[in-house]
C-alpha cells in the first residue's frame, strides 16, 4: 500500500477509535448511590437459575414474587437457585412457615381468649406439666408439632434450631475444650455432635413404638455406637489429653464452684478431683447388696475417713481450715453477707464461732430437765440477747439485720424452747 | 507537513487512542460488574457464608449478593425493592442481627475453669453479665431504628413455644404481644442485673433501684398499651395470687366479673407482677394473718355473706375431695355439703370427746362408736347407693374416728 494510502487508513482509525471512546464512555452506568441507604443498590445482572415467565423490571435483579411459592419445596430451591446462602434460606424458610402456622395458632389462641377466667377459676392453668393435656394445650400442641414436622421435612432436621443457637452451643463447647488444640476441639465437637444425633434417633425409634422399649437389637447397636464413639475418641486425643478431658468434665469436676470462700490453685482441684472421684467411686461400691448394713456403715465410716484424711494431706494446713469452712452450710451464709458489705473473711469465722457456742449452749439449756420452763425461757432469752450483742460487735447492727434476713434467723430463734 | 510525519503522528494517535478507549472499556465493565460496597454480603453472614450457594461459581455475582448488605438499611431497602413482605423483611434482618450478636458475644465464655472458686466465678460472671447486658440493649436499639419497632426474637419464640404464655397474652393483637414481651424481658433483665451484682442478698439502695424499675415497667407498659388492654394484662398477670395462696372455689358460684374484682382485689395484699421484680421481704406469721383477714373482709364484702361461706368451705381439702366425689357420681352438690358438715360436726364433738378428762378410755371408745355410727346414717342418707364407694375413698377419715389417741409426751424431753 502507498505511503498516502496508508495515512488515510489511520486517520480513518483515530476517527473510529475516538468515536469508540465516546460512546464507551456515554454508555457507562452512573456510580451506584450507595452512600444514601434508603435508596435500594441494585443493577440489572442475569438472573441465574431463576425459572419465570414473569421477569423483573428493569434495575432489579428479581422480584420476590418470582421466588416465594405455596410449595415450600419450591421456594426453597428458588432461593438457592439466585445465590441465597443456605443459613440465610433457612431462616427465611422458617419464617415463612411460623407466619402461615402463627394465623392458626391466633385462630385456636382467640377461640379460648372467651374461656380465659373459666380456666383460672379451673385452676387450669396451675401446673404447667398439665397444660399439654388441656384441649387449648393439645390444639396447640398439635400445631406445633405439625410446624416442626413441615420444617424438617423441607429444610431437614438441623434446621430445627436456629444459626444463632446452634453457634451459642458450639462456643460454649469451644470455650469449655480451649484448652485443646483448636483442630483437635473442632472435630471432638464434630465427633460429639455426631453421637449425640445417633443418640437422638435412637431415642426418636423407641419413642415411634407403641411400648417405646428397646429391644435387644436396639440395645446392641446403643453399645456399638457408644464403642465406635469411644474408640474415634481415643483414636482423635493422646492418653494425656482424654484423661484431661474425663478429669475436666467428669460429675465431680466442679465441686469448687460450690464452696464460697475457698478458692484453690489447680494444682489443687486437680489433686482434690482425683480424691473426690475415688471417693464417688467408693459410694458406688456401698451399694452392693451383699453388704450387711452393720459392714456397710462401717466401710461408709472408713471411706469418708480416708477421703477427709486424703485431703488434709493434699492441702496446706490454712487451705485446709478454709476448705472445712467453705464446706459448712453456715459459714456459707456467713460468708455470703459479710462478702457483699466487703467485710473480711475473718468477720464470718469469727461469727461462726459465735453461732456454734451459742447454739451448743441453747442445746444444752433445752436439754437440761432440771430447769423449769420459765427458767429454761430466761436462760434461752440471755443467750439470745449475748448472742445478739456479740454478733452486731462483730458485723455491725446494719450488716447483721440482713444476715438475719438472709440465713441468719438462727439467732432469733434462739430463744424459742423447742 | 510531510505525509510520512503525518503518518508517524497519526499511527501514534492510534496507540493512544486504542490505550484510551480499552481503559475507558475496561472502567465500564469494572463498574458494571463489580458491586458497590454496600453490596457486599453482610459482614454477620460472611463468616456463616464461607461455602457459596449452590448455584454460586467464583467470579459470578448471584441476584441474592445484589440485595444482601452488610449495612441493614441498604439490606432492607433492598428487600424492599424487589417486593420482599415487611415481615418478612423483619425476620431476615433480625436473624442476620442475632447472629452478628451472637458472634460478638464470643468473648463471654459463660464457662469457666474448673478449678475457680466461686468467689472468682462471681467476679467474672458479673463482668460478663454486664456486658452481655451492654450488647443486649445495643442490639435493642439497633432493631428499633431499623424496623421503627421493639422486636426480640426470644421473645417472639417463647410467645410462639410457650402455652402458658400464649393463652395468657392471646387477647392482645400480635404486635403488642411484642411489645409487651419486649418490655418484660427488657426490665427483667435489668432487674436481674442487679440482684446478681447484690449476690441475691438485697439491701435498700437495691430495693428501691428494683421499685423503680418496676414503675418504669409499668409506665413503659401504659403508654404501649389502651387502658383497658392494660387491665386486662395486670388482672392475668396477678391472677397466680390464686394459685400461689392455694385459693380454690369448688362450688363457689362466682362470675367472670367477679373473679376478675376477686383478682384485683388481692393486688392490695400481694402485687405479683411487683413481687417479680422487688421480692418482699418474709413478713411475721402475725402480719401475714392480718392481711389474710383483711383480704377475706374484702372478699366477703364482694361476695356477700352466702357465697363468703361457700368460698370458705371451698378453701378446704376435705370439702374439695368430697365435691370431687359427689360430682363423679353425678350427686349434687347439696350431698357434698351435707357429708362435709357432718364430717366437720363430728370432728369437732370427736375432739371434744377425745379431750374429756372425765372418760374412762372405754367410756371414750363407747362414745365416738356412737358418734362414728349417727355419722354413718347421715353420710349413707346423703348419698345413697355411693356410699361404700365413699367409704373407701374420701370417707376413709371414719376409720379413724373411733381409733384412741397417743398418750401426750413427758415433761422436759423434747
Amino acid at each position: 500500500m502507498k505511503p498516502r494510502g496508508i495515512l488515510w487508513l489511520s486517520l480513518a482509525l483515530n476517527v473510529a477509535l475516538a468515536a469508540a471512546i465516546f460512546l464507551s464512555a456515554q454508555k457507562t452506568p452512573a456510580p451506584h448511590q450507595a452512600a444514601t441507604a434508603s435508596q435500594p443498590v441494585i443493577n440489572t445482572s442475569p438472573q441465574p437459575g431463576l425459572a419465570t415467565n414473569n421477569p423483573a423490571p428493569a434495575g432489579l435483579p428479581f422480584l420476590w414474587s418470582q421466588i416465594a411459592s405455596e410449595d415450600l419445596n419450591t421456594y426453597r430451591d428458588n432461593l438457592l437457585a439466585i445465590g441465597c446462602p443456605k443459613i440465610t434460606m433457612r431462616e427465611i424458610i422458617r419464617a415463612v412457615i411460623n407466619e402461615r402456622f402463627g394465623l392458626r395458632r391466633r385462630g385456636i389462641l382467640a377461640s379460648f381468649q372467651e374461656r380465659y377466667w373459666d380456666l383460672v377459676l379451673h385452676r387450669e392453668l396451675a401446673r404447667r406439666q398439665w397444660l399439654p393435656r388441656t384441649e387449648w394445650g393439645q390444639a396447640l400442641e398439635s400445631l406445633k408439632a405439625e410446624r416442626l414436622q413441615l420444617i424438617t421435612d423441607v429444610l431437614g432436621r438441623e434446621a430445627l434450631i436456629t444459626e444463632a443457637e446452634r453457634r451459642a452451643r458450639r462456643a460454649e463447647l469451644e470455650q469449655q475444650r480451649s484448652w485443646l488444640s483448636p483442630e483437635k476441639r473442632g472435630q471432638l465437637i464434630e465427633l460429639e455432635a455426631q453421637h449425640q444425633q445417633q443418640l437422638v434417633d435412637w431415642a426418636e425409634t423407641l419413642g415411634s413404638r407403641l411400648n417405646g422399649m428397646p429391644t435387644q437389637e436396639d440395645e446392641d447397636r446403643l453399645l456399638k455406637w457408644q464403642q465406635a464413639f469411644d474408640e474415634a475418641e481415643k483414636k482423635l486425643l493422646t492418653p494425656d489429653e482424654l484423661a484431661e478431658l474425663q478429669l475436666r468434665e467428669s460429675d465431680v469436676a466442679d465441686w469448687a464452684g460450690n464452696l464460697p470462700g475457698f478458692n484453690p490453685t489447680e494444682d489443687e482441684w486437680r489433686s482434690l478431683t482425683g480424691l473426690r472421684s475415688q471417693y464417688e467411686e467408693a459410694q458406688r461400691q456401698l451399694a452392693n447388696p451383699d453388704l450387711t448394713d452393720e459392714e456397710r456403715t462401717a466401710r461408709q465410716n472408713e471411706v469418708q475417713a480416708n477421703f477427709d484424711n486424703a485431703v488434709k494431706e493434699a492441702l496446706s494446713p490454712d487451705q485446709f481450715a478454709q476448705y472445712q469452712l467453705a464446706n459448712n452450710d453456715q459459714y456459707q451464709a456467713l460468708h455470703n453477707v459479710t462478702q457483699r458489705y466487703g467485710l473480711p473473711d475473718s468477720a464470718a469465722t469469727e461469727s461462726l464461732g459465735v453461732q456454734q457456742t451459742a447454739q451448743a449452749q441453747a442445746a444444752q439449756v433445752r436439754a437440761d430437765a432440771s430447769l423449769s420452763p420459765e427458767a429454761r425461757q430466761a436462760a434461752l432469752n440471755a443467750i439470745q440477747q449475748e448472742t445478739e450483742q456479740a454478733m452486731s460487735q462483730i458485723l455491725g447492727p446494719k450488716v447483721l439485720s440482713t444476715y438475719k434476713e438472709y440465713g441468719g434467723d438462727w439467732v432469733t430463734g434462739l430463744s424459742q424452747t423447742d | 507537513m510531510k505525509p510520512p510525519s503525518l503518518l508517524a503522528i497519526s499511527l501514534a494517535g492510534n496507540l493512544v487512542l486504542a490505550a484510551v478507549w480499552v481503559v475507558v472499556r475496561q472502567g465500564a465493565t469494572a463498574r458494571t460488574d463489580a458491586p458497590a460496597s454496600a453490596m457486599s454480603p453482610p459482614a454477620t453472614l460472611q463468616a456463616a457464608n464461607s461455602s457459596p450457594a449452590a448455584t454460586e461459581t467464583p467470579g459470578t455475582v448471584t441476584p441474592w449478593r445484589l440485595i444482601e448488605s452488610a449495612d441493614y438499611r441498604q439490606y432492607i431497602a433492598n428487600l424492599r425493592a424487589v417486593g420482599c413482605p415487611d415481615w418478612l423483611i423483619r425476620d431476615i434482618i433480625i436473624a442476620a442481627i442475632d447472629d452478628s450478636y451472637q458472634q460478638k458475644n464470643k468473648s463471654d465464655p459463660g464457662s469457666f475453669a474448673p478449678w475457680l472458686g466461686v468467689d472468682q466465678r462471681r467476679q467474672m460472671s458479673r463482668s460478663q453479665s454486664a456486658q452481655r447486658f451492654a450488647l443486649r440493649q445495643e442490639k435493642r436499639a439497633l432493631v428499633k431504628s431499623l424496623l421503627g419497632y421493639e422486636w426480640d426474637s426470644l421473645a417472639n419464640d417463647v410467645w410462639n413455644l410457650d402455652l402458658l404464655t400464649s393463652l395468657t397474652l392471646g387477647f392482645l393483637p400480635d404486635d403488642k404481644v411484642s411489645t409487651v414481651l419486649f418490655l418484660r424481658d427488657k426490665y427483667n433483665e435489668a432487674a436481674q442485673a442487679i440482684r446478681e451484682d447484690a449476690n441475691y442478698i438485697l439491701l435498700d439502695e437495691d430495693r428501691a433501684h428494683l421499685q423503680k424499675l418496676y414503675e418504669e415497667f409499668g409506665a413503659e407498659n401504659s403508654r404501649a398499651l389502651s387502658p383497658s388492654e392494660l387491665d386486662e394484662l395486670q388482672l392475668r398477670a396477678q391472677q397466680g395470687f390464686l394459685l400461689a395462696n392455694d385459693i380454690n372455689f369448688d362450688g363457689v358460684t362466682i362470675s367472670r366479673e367477679e373473679l376478675r374484682e376477686l383478682v384485683r382485689l388481692s393486688k392490695s395484699y400481694k402485687e405479683m407482677a411487683r413481687e417479680e421484680f422487688v421480692p418482699d421481704r418474709t413478713l411475721s406469721e402475725a402480719e401475714q394473718s392480718r392481711q389474710k383477714v383483711d383480704f377475706e373482709a374484702q372478699v366477703k364484702t364482694l361476695l356477700g355473706p352466702g357465697r363468703f361461706a361457700d368460698y370458705q368451705r371451698a378453701q378446704d381439702f376435705n370439702f374439695r375431695e368430697t365435691l370431687a366425689f359427689t360430682r363423679q357420681n353425678q350427686l349434687s352438690q347439696a350431698a357434698a355439703i351435707s357429708v362435709y358438715e357432718s364430717c366437720r360436726n363430728v370432728n369437732e364433738q370427736a375432739a371434744e370427746i377425745q379431750k374429756d378428762g372425765n372418760l374412762s378410755s372405754e367410756e371414750r371408745a363407747a362414745a365416738l362408736a356412737v358418734l362414728k355410727a349417727a355419722t354413718m346414717n347421715t353420710i349413707s342418707s346423703a348419698l345413697g347407693n355411693h356410699y361404700h364407694n365413699y367409704l373407701n375413698g374420701p370417707g376413709r377419715w371414719l376409720d379413724a374416728l373411733t381409733q384412741q389417741p397417743e398418750p401426750p409426751p413427758q415433761n422436759g424431753t423434747q
